[in-house]
């Protein structure tokens, strides 16, 4: 299994190439040299090492030991972390998450064992191979896992937290969705910065460390919190409630797929929907058809994560999700009975 | 502007350090300057600056990062606080099965804000059209000020509260099912491993 798909990479690699949309050979097709693949345009050397990198990354998220601060940026808004990570002698992996900003929230991982700390909740666990933070989940994977989706490119270089780094891009396959900027250390392959970029190139987030300590030991106080008793693991209030009616997604970008589907009331408003989850392996869009006339209201909300609703003649289509409008548009207007 | 130079410019926000690429691009990148500050400005007038318009991304992580200790924070508080948290045994209680509900405030609107300028009244945008802005807090995250653009009359005050918390609802429990769905997924994946689950799928066999 594992040489087929190493086999069949460059072929992949070769048909993405061809798929790519003409913007993609941004640093020629400006100058309009159509012929010369120069230095800039991307090459199949620049996916491999990007692919490579990538995964690189991936290690590094399961098996460094390192003590680091972050900070988000979405807009305006400016979020400070303390983020810790170590895997110990036995194997066990122990994340850490710490909001520095506003309430005290505390995210703690061990293994596949999440449990959610902040003020104005009960905590609980959930299972969960990675923390519901800043750094998508799909990170602390395989490439393959995005490889439908996304391609890896490895780019220029640079200087990121006093450390020389390596800029690669996860570019999508089309102009449905956001694209990523990620610049990785040379040394340890650990994720410096990380930035969410539209497809008309505006930066809608920013993740970036402030402070890295890799260290050979786990860091001792995700040692202390080993073996501490957590809250109880929460059951899915939806696992068994399936969808009421037969509805058809008409159009979804390429790559996304079904990951959850059931029916349910949503908080504060009741409103009941058929609802479904997509996933392209690294965003998700959730979608909601009501037939409450509540929900027919038309709202659009425009931001890293943005909301459309779409009324048809006897029920509503909700469409949230890090993807640009026009994508949740498109989506929403694609629900047919 | 074409797409391409976006993307450009974008990889110079995000401070790529490709000197060809940078000296190319300084023309344009003085255009799209120009433009942004005349946007800006226009906002600024229009009184809608703060809904959303991204100032300088670097420089707001810039400033963060001068105003960081350069190491990460003594975790002796950290850890404290944790243990603190650890020894209230509130959750000791049989959990809420009902679960991430109202537990995940993940994200809550803490303040909405009418934008309505006197340009606006001499110079109404199509269909009435207003821009409301709010704020949500994701947990642990960030909270985010974004232009929340409806169709309706400025004065259906009570409009903006049902939009808001239909608004509020859809994501939060947008929220919600992205993490239950994580959990989902490391349990089939666990039941995948193990070979053969306990419990079939429904439709499966």
């Amino acid at each position: 299994m594992m040489r087929v798909s190493k086999a069949m990479l460059a072929v992949v690699v070769l048909a993405w190439l061809g798929a790519l949309p003409a913007s993609f050979a941004w640093e020629t097709a400006g100058q309009g040299e159509t012929t010369q693949s120069g230095p800039q345009t991307v090459t199949e050397q620049q996916i491999r090492d990007g692919v490579a990198w990538f995964n690189r990354m991936q290690q590094a998220l399961r098996h460094q030991n390192f003590n680091a601060s972050m900070v988000q940026v979405q807009g305006q808004r400016v979020e400070l972390f303390s983020w810790l990570h170590g895997r110990t002698d036995e194997g066990t992996e122990l994340e850490l998450l710490y909001s520095l900003n506003g309430p005290d929230s505390y995210l703690v991982r061990q293994d596949q064992q999440v449990s959610y700390f902040h003020p104005m909740i009960s905590p609980y666990s959930m299972q969960s191979r990675a923390l519901f933070g800043p750094i998508p989940s799909a990170f602390y994977e395989a490439y393959s896992e995005i490889e439908r989706s996304y391609s890896a490119v490895a780019m220029g270089g640079g200087r990121v937290l006093d450390r020389p780094a390596k800029h690669v891009r996860l570019i999508p396959r089309d102009q449905q969705r956001f694209s990523y900027s990620l610049w990785l250390d040379r040394e340890s392959g650990m994720l410096l910065r990380m930035a969410t970029v539209a497809p008309n190139g505006d930066v809608l987030e920013l993740v970036q460390l402030t402070s890295l300590e890799l260290s050979a030991e786990v860091p001792s106080d995700l040692m202390k919190m080993h073996n501490s008793p957590m809250p109880p693991v929460i059951r899915d209030p939806n696992v068994d409630s399936s969808i009421e009616h037969e509805w058809r997604q008409t159009w979804l970008p390429e790559g996304f797929m079904q990951v959850r589907a059931n029916h349910h009331r949503l908080p504060m408003t009741g409103i009941a929907a058929d609802y479904f989850l997509y996933s392209d392996g690294l965003t998700r869009v959730s979608v909601y058809v009501s037939q409450d006339p509540r929900a027919s209201t038309s709202i659009q909300y425009e931001g890293l994560e943005s909301l459309y609703t779409h009324r048809h003649r006897d029920f509503s289509v909700t469409v949230v999700g890090r993807l640009p409008m026009e994508t949740l548009q498109r989506i929403a207007a694609s629900v047919a009975r | 502007m074409t797409e391409h130079q976006n993307e450009k410019l974008s990889a110079l926000v995000d401070g790529e350090q490709d000197r060809d690429t940078m000296q190319a691009l300084v023309e344009n990148a003085s255009h799209r300057e120009r433009w942004f500050r005349y946007q800006l400005a226009s906002a600024v007038v229009r009184g809608d600056a703060v809904a959303g318009h991204r100032f300088d991304i670097s420089a707001a992580v810039a400033a963060e990062i001068a105003k960081s200790p350069v190491h990460a924070p003594a975790s002796s508080s950290l850890l404290s606080a944790m243990q603190r948290w650890l020894r209230r045994s509130s959750w000791m209680r049989p959990a809420a099965s009902m679960a991430v509900a109202a537990s995940v405030a993940v994200v809550t609107v803490v303040a909405v804000q009418q934008l309505q300028t006197p340009e606006d009244v001499i110079n109404p945008a199509p269909q009435g059209r207003s821009v409301t802005t709010l704020e949500t807090m994701p947990m642990g995250g960030v909270v985010n000020p974004v232009s929340f653009n409806t169709v309706h009359s400025p004065t259906e005050q009570q409009d903006v509260g049902l939009e808001r918390r239909l608004l509020q609802s859809f994501m939060m429990d947008h929220q919600q099912q992205l993490q239950l769905s994580q959990q989902q997924e490391a349990e089939a994946l666990e039941a995948e491993l193990k070979g053969s689950p306990d419990q079939p799928e429904p439709g499966t066999q």
